[in-house]
């Protein structure tokens, strides 16, 4: 008897906590479904030539995502590049180099550079960034590399460039946490093996501790990469806002987060509105995409346990 | 090839904490010296300072000296040192992203050699001193997960040997091995030792009698007492050593 | 091996190390730099008006705003956190952990889509309402998750041996595990709070944002993220310099949530 009720109040616990669960998925069907609903008219507009539309005129009705996509992909992956260089070898400097007290100091301002709101990294961008940017760092790239097509262009500040420069800022902090634990985690006795055969440090970090964790390094590339896609403000107040596709990494452009932050409340007819919501159903699906496949590439080089 | 290791005084601490107190020993030129004591008496502490492997822990410090052919290992640069002196680990460590010939290559390509059949004659060299070249010359350029891990460590043995050592260090080689592949172990570290200075811990008495001609005993990072295994293990003249071997120690 | 080959080889070695190191140290510098940066201006620029009344408005939208977002998420959060404890190794907490982790990171520009859709659409109107909702649904998941890796981290032989007891598996868990939680618990709360407070994209199209004082739930508030945006899009150079001070104010509450996370974490390691 006695029994019975304890196990009778395990079960109710247990339902109880089932409904959270069941909230919380409900939550994420919301969110699909939203997207989806909201979609339905432009989708059945326009089909795939959205995403390969090149114009995105709302006065004239004509709706083309792929300035959006272009300006996305281009600006995070500027900052994916500048993020991965200094962010990796961050962590080689923390884990490989460091001395610990320096490691615990620069430990505590990487994680105030975390906790620094986007909003305010987008103030910093448009007033302190930009003006360098077209002063002295766009004007310095262009003779020096002017060459390339990327860095030959009307000079404005604003642009595709400084929305890289700051998702690669906003991206270092996850960068350099997860690569640090995976550079943490490399065996002391494979590093061993190398420092016992004469190994520099440098030979010591090319020879075992990157390829033991490149793997998870990718995987935490992939992961801000995926939160870069869909930052709205920080782009929004230094990509200049432009809709259109261009090689010059120094013109204005825009994303898809950023289009919807400016123009989402502006819509004034039904399809221009469910454009915007296409325009979020796209940005949720490339999101899902880079956020499972980091997550896979993650817990296949660390079991169960959870880096982030 | 080999020459004696003469070890004066050597104190090893990490932090505050003194693991060796005064060690001094000699490891006599082609010959095997074998190591024996009980877990955290300090074994592993006192060949990590031999190829100066101990420095490079943070915090950890040392005291004396180490001498290979007249010269002071510690007033040499540690890249020289460990070019002069192996080390083979007590779980198989080769490198795991790269290939059987890669791991031996390992050593040469990181002392500048560039000259492919250099190369290649020296890692099969390598391979046939540690025994392993028949098992592996058809899977050169398979990856090392492919070996078992007795082959692992010969594999290791391999790399370590590579780069022409004077002496090999091997800590408890075979403690994470089966009872074949430690067979193995043992019988090639009788053969590599008319060849180099070897040094082997090992926590197994009886082989540590049989390949032995110098044995050292620790306790708690003192050297208690070395001399020919059939003294030491027949008549030691340390009542701790005695104490050790019959089992009421540690 | 011709020895002297040998001695110029690691000469080489070591000066490629030490450019190497060099190299680091100059990419460590650099991701500080904008830390350094952004805090110089915020501080130099942003203090002349701290003490104006300007700030008042938005910066009680905000604590209130954040505050009710907690009043969802808080309970709902750990019941989450709980649920996914408590069930692991099925298949469905698989599914619920992913969603978990997804909905706690995407774009939040997403969530504010989706709240405008929901609660503003039915409701009628922008409000603060809205935007607690907005911030609360990324706050339930990131709570659920950290409360998760807490429990599993920290407690799970404490309730080994309260079931050994022969407590009930429910007893065992409330009375036993969560005393120890509190700590971790509050730690998860405060960070959570300050990603919160920082958050502008998912208010956008909830909250809106005015320059009146918050009149009541349902009425569009203004927030310190939603009025350094507005300021910095302002032509107005005045109000442009006015959305440093809001950046210094949020910044410095999110620097006092820090550091009330430090002390507790402090006294638990004592
Ligand atoms: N990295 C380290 N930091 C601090 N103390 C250490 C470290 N490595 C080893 N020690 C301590 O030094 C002492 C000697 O360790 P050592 O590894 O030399 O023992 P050992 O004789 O090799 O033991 P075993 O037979 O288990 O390998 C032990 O008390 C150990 O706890
Ligand atoms: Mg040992």
């Amino acid at each position: 008897m006695n029994n019975m009720r304890k196990h009778d109040s395990d079960r109710l616990f247990a339902g109880t906590l089932f409904l959270f669960a069941v909230l919380l998925i409900l939550l994420g069907l919301i969110m699909v479904s939203v997207m989806i609903s909201g979609s339905w008219k432009s989708i059945t507009a326009f089909d795939f030539s959205f995403l390969s539309g090149q114009i995105w005129n709302p006065l004239r009705h004509s709706y083309g995502a792929l300035p959006f996509l272009y300006g996305t992909f281009v600006s995070s992956l500027i900052g994916l590049i500048l993020s991965t260089v200094v962010g990796v070898g961050t962590a080689i400097l923390l884990t490989q180099f460091g001395h610990i007290k320096y490691v615990k100091i620069a430990t505590i301002l990487l994680d105030a550079l975390a906790a620094i709101p986007s909003v305010v990294y987008g103030l910093w961008g448009l007033f302190v960034l930009v003006p360098w940017l077209r002063n002295t760092g766009e004007p310095l790239l262009k003779t020096e590399l002017g060459a390339i097509p990327f860095f030959n262009g009307q000079i404005w500040g604003v642009g595709l460039l400084a929305a890289g420069l700051i998702l690669g800022i906003m991206m270092l902090p996850t960068i350099i946490t997860v690569s640090r634990k995976l550079l943490d985690n490399v065996p002391q006795d494979l590093q061993d093996g190398a420092i016992a055969l004469g190994a520099t440090r440098t030979e010591k970090v090319r020879m075992v501790v990157l390829p033991y964790s490149r793997v998870g390094i990718l995987g935490a590339v992939l992961l801000s990469f995926g939160r870069a896609l869909g930052e709205a403000i920080a782009v929004t107040l230094v990509i200049g806002n432009s809709p259109t596709i261009s090689t010059s990494l120094f013109e204005p452009g825009d994303s898809l987060a950023s289009v919807l932050a400016n123009q989402f409340l502006e819509a004034s007819t039904h399809l221009y509105l469910s454009s915007l919501y296409e325009i979020g159903l796209v940005l949720l699906i490339v999101a899902v995409l880079f956020h499972t496949a980091s997550k896979l590439l993650i817990w296949r080089v660390s079991g169960r346990a959870r880096i982030l | 090839m080999g020459k004696s290791l003469v070890v004066e005084s050597l104190s090893a601490f990490y932090g505050k904490q003194q693991i060796l107190y005064h060690v001094s020993m000699t490891m006599p030129e082609h010959q095997v010296t074998t190591i024996i004591g009980p877990s955290g008496a300090g074994k592993s502490t006192f060949v990590r300072c031999l190829n100066r492997l101990h420095e490079t822990t943070p915090n950890a410090r040392m005291e004396g000296s180490v001498w290979l052919d007249h010269q002071n290992l510690y007033e040499l640069d540690p890249i020289i040192v460990r070019r002069k002196v192996g080390m083979v680990f007590q779980a198989p460590n080769p490198f795991p992203t790269r290939t059987v010939f890669e791991n031996v290559a390992a050593g040469l390509r990181l002392n500048g050699i560039r000259n492919k059949s250099i190369i290649s004659e020296q890692v099969e060299k390598s391979l046939q001193l540690s025994s392993l070249w028949d098992e592996v010359k058809n899977s050169l350029h398979q990856p090392v997960w492919n070996l078992t891990r007795g082959q692992q460590q010969r594999l290791c043995i391999a790399r370590a040997l590579a780069i022409e050592p004077s002496v090999l260090i091997l800590d408890e080689p075979a403690s994470t091995l089966d009872p074949l592949s430690s067979l193995k172990i043992e019988e090639l570290v009788e053969e590599l030792k008319s060849h180099y200075t070897i040094v082997l811990v090992t926590h197994n008495l009886q082989q540590a009698a049989r390949v032995a001609d110098l044995t050292a005993l620790f306790l708690d990072g003192e050297l208690v007492e070395q001399g020919s295994p059939a003294e030491l293990f027949t008549r030691p003249k340390d009542k701790r050593t005695e104490d050790y071997l019959t089992g009421r120690f540690g | 091996m011709r020895e002297e080959q040998f001695i110029r080889a690691i000469k080489r070695r070591k000066r490629k190390d030490q450019w190497y190191f060099v190299f680091l140290l100059f990419m460590g510098f650099l991701s500080l730099f904008p830390l350094f940066s952004v805090l110089y201006y915020v501080v130099s620029k942003g203090w002349f008006d701290l003490f104006s009344a300007g700030f008042l408005k938005p910066t009680v939208g905000t604590l209130e705003m954040v505050l009710i977002a907690m009043v969802f998420a808080i309970p709902l959060g750990t019941g989450l956190g709980l649920y996914l404890y408590e069930s692991r190794g099925t298949r469905m907490v698989t599914v619920v952990r992913y969603t978990a982790d997804l909905l706690s990171g995407i774009p939040s520009i997403l969530i504010g889509m989706a709240v405008y859709a929901v609660v503003v659409i039915s409701t009628g109107t922008f409000s603060l309402f809205a935007g607690s909702v907005a911030l609360a649904t990324f706050s339930i998941p990131y709570l659920g998750r950290e409360i998760e890796d807490q429990l599993i981290a920290s407690t799970s032989a404490i309730k080994e041996g309260a079931l050994a007891l022969g407590a009930t598996n429910t007893r065992a868990l409330l009375q036993m595990v969560m005393p120890v939680m509190t700590r971790p618990l509050i730690v998860a709360i405060l960070f959570s709070m300050s990603r919160a407070m920082g958050e502008t994209a998912p208010l956008l199209f909830t909250t809106l944002g005015n320059h009146f004082w918050p009149i009541g739930l349902m009425s569009p508030a203004s927030t310190l993220s939603l009025q350094i945006y507005f300021d910095a899009l302002s032509p107005n150079s005045f109000v442009q310099s006015q959305a440093w001070t809001g950046a210094l104010i949020l910044i410095a509450f999110i620097i006092l949530l820090f550091l009330v996370a430090k002390w507790i974490t402090r006294e638990e390691s004592k």
